[in-house]
């Protein structure tokens, strides 16, 4: 098979477009070159796609490709993690589309088709999915039968309603940072720079305005970002594999099988989890060597949805019970008192220093009411943190503010890392990172549990690990 | 707890003497030229070239890894420690390193890699040479023994 022919077009002028636009703005004579550049690309473009092949072939998908060095990919459908397609506007104009095939590997075992006919994408994407059920067919045939059964499409989650709500809760939490420390900078400012009440009451005013403002600016340009990112998420369930698309102006969808998925994650903010919402994210070890921003192996599911139904479909997928949590240990609120104690010290020595330097003495209300808070908050922070180990799974949560509650079969375990900081020794704690093969910054982790109960978990875990793989 | 050849620690003591001087020099220099007093110059200088050894020292003593039967223990840091546990099922591929250093003083470093995130290569240098290609063959033969057909992913 080949790629698209209007791909190989667009290809050729957005790959020059850039460079050419740049280099006429800078020295406009080089204008009189642009045909000699815009026949190499085009011959380049030309050569790529003509050496460009790709077959299946068995259980491989193999691909020819290279104009100078000539490159032989060859992936194994069962080691396909998930499938990304994308389209921007343009793309959608001219009909072509992006297909990103993931593998777990490094280097040498991605691919992006660049770019399809909409019409051969799909079939490229079912032509996978078949080969992926006939695998399974040979594999497991009792199983197969009744996968068989269920290989039509299933409506797994639909945005609609929730879409403006999700706009609007999702970015919820940098507004409220922004706001709060603009409100604190501009009133704190007003009563430093003014020398009457009446000027610094106006001057207060004036700053409270001009937050609320570009607060409601990103508020709502954030609001925009997400409406159009999310706008008619769709996720489909087929058989075991999840199909997902989503976009107003750019189009992107993908494919996660169930049995890719190395963890579950269920996030609510504050916002969310006042109202009773949360959503639910996947995440695959699935990989493309070329780092584009926000092209991450951790796949949104569910942008927003109540909280019981969202963990229901997390209990369907994997286990996710998390009725009954173990705590971490004492210790670990002192700490958290101590050190929000430690931080309202350091507030009240800068507000001392603040009023020498003219502020209003009223400012020590500030590290005051951080003393006032700091136990009700080590409290709530520590309530937040809890793991219990399931039949099947950890469940790890952590989060006051933005909660987050990963659940990990046990079998998707890499390596159990234990790590304790200076300030963790102090206290006899020590955190325990639970490694999985996907995503190269967060990794599960329960956070500052005694010394004794972390080892004594890391073994635990270490023989449910053995149990569920042996 | 299987330590590291004790000839690490004193090419780590000996390095590190060596960058706490370059650094204190430095360092020492400039507090010098700006406060322009002699005494403090000195003293910047010489923290350096004590302090650094006194971490070396303690790598070194943190340092320790035991191989079970099913798994691999790693152990080491000053400041932070850190123990993993490594299963051999899930061992990608392991390779010894020697560098120009390594090779004159008979050592050799051994690289774990697993399809993990965090913990992705786990090394552990300072082993003598034939330590390390001996845990080459053992942690390989052991890798493919207890992987009997599993992804690793």
């Amino acid at each position: 098979m080949k790629l698209s022919k209007k791909g190989m077009y667009y290809r050729a002028v957005s790959r020059t477009g850039a460079g050419i636009f740049a280099l006429v703005i800078v020295f406009p004579p080089a204008l009189l070159l642009l045909p000699v550049i815009l026949a190499a690309a085009a011959t380049y473009e030309y050569l790529y796609w003509q050496r460009y092949e790709f077959y299946f072939e068995g259980d491989d998908l193999k691909i020819n490709s290279g104009v100078i060095t000539k490159n032989k990919l060859d992936i194994p459908v069962r080691r396909i993690q998930d499938l990304d397609t994308s389209q921007n506007l343009i793309h959608r104009i001219l009909g072509i589309r992006l297909l990103k095939v993931k593998t777990a590997g490094g280097d040498t075992s991605k691919a992006s088709l660049k770019y399809l006919d909409e019409s051969q994408a799909e079939d490229v994407q079912q032509k996978l999915r078949e080969l992926k059920n006939r695998r399974k067919q040979t594999e497991n045939k009792e199983k197969a039968l009744e996968e068989s059964e269920t290989t039509e499409s299933e409506i797994f989650y639909d945005i609609s309603d929730a879409l403006m709500t999700y706009s609007f809760v999702s970015g919820i939490q940098g507004v409220v940072i922004f706001s709060v420390i603009g409100l604190i900078g501009g009133i704190g400012l007003s009563a430093y720079a003014a020398t009457s009440l009446v000027e610094m009451i106006g001057f207060a005013i004036a700053s409270v305005i001009i937050v609320s403002i570009l607060s409601i600016f990103i508020l709502v340009s954030g609001a925009a970002s997400t409406y159009s990112r999310y706008y008619d998420f769709t996720v489909e369930k087929r058989g075991d594999t999840f199909e997902y698309e989503r976009g107003l102006f750019n189009k992107e969808g993908g494919s996660i099988p169930e049995e890719k998925i190395q963890k579950l994650e269920v996030t609510e903010n504050f916002l969310m989890r006042y109202f009773g919402y949360a959503s639910l994210k996947a995440e695959t070890a699935g990989y493309t060597s070329e780092q584009e921003p926000g092209s991450t192996s951790t796949k949104t599911l569910i942008p927003l949805d109540s909280r019981e139904r969202v963990y229901e479909h997390a209990q369907r997928i994997g286990e996710f019970k998390i009725d009954q949590l173990d705590d971490i240990g004492d210790k670990a609120r002192k700490r958290y008192f101590r050190r929000y104690s430690l931080i309202s010290v350091l507030g009240m020595i800068i507000s001392v220093g603040l009023i020498f330097t003219g502020f209003h003495p009223g400012v020590v209300v500030i590290p005051l009411a951080g003393f006032a808070a700091a136990k009700e908050a080590a409290r709530r922070k520590w309530r937040n943190i809890g793991y219990t180990m399931g039949s099947r799974n950890l469940i790890i949560t952590k989060g006051f503010w933005n909660r987050r509650t990963y659940a990990v079969e046990y079998f998707r375990f890499q390596n159990l890392i234990t790590t304790e900081s200076i300030f963790q020794r102090r206290w006899d704690l020590a955190s325990l990172t639970v490694d999985t093969a996907g995503d190269k910054v967060i990794n599960p982790k329960v956070i500052d549990l005694e010394k004794t109960k972390a080892f004594e978990l890391r073994d635990q875990l270490y023989e449910k690990f053995k149990a569920s793989i042996y | 707890m299987e330590r590291l050849d004790k000839q690490i620690r004193n090419v780590w003591m000996a390095i590190s003497v060596l960058t706490g001087l370059f650094i204190g020099g430095i360092t020492g220099s400039i507090v010098y030229l700006i406060t322009e007093t002699a005494i403090l110059g000195i003293l910047v200088f010489a923290v350096f070239p004590v302090l650094l050894p006194i971490y070396s020292f303690y790598r070194y003593r943190n340092w320790c890894f035991k191989v079970h039967d099913d798994h691999l223990v790693i152990n080491h840091g000053v400041l932070r420690k850190t123990s993993a546990v490594i299963p051999y099922v899930r061992v990608q591929h392991i390779d010894t390193n020697r560098g120009p250093l390594e090779r004159i003083l008979g050592l050799a470093s051994l690289r774990v890699y697993t399809a993990g995130s965090k913990g992705a290569d786990m090394r552990i240098p300072g082993l003598s040479s034939k330590r390390a290609e001996e845990m080459q063959e053992e942690l390989k033969s052991k890798a493919i023994e207890s992987e009997k057909g599993y992804d690793a992913v």
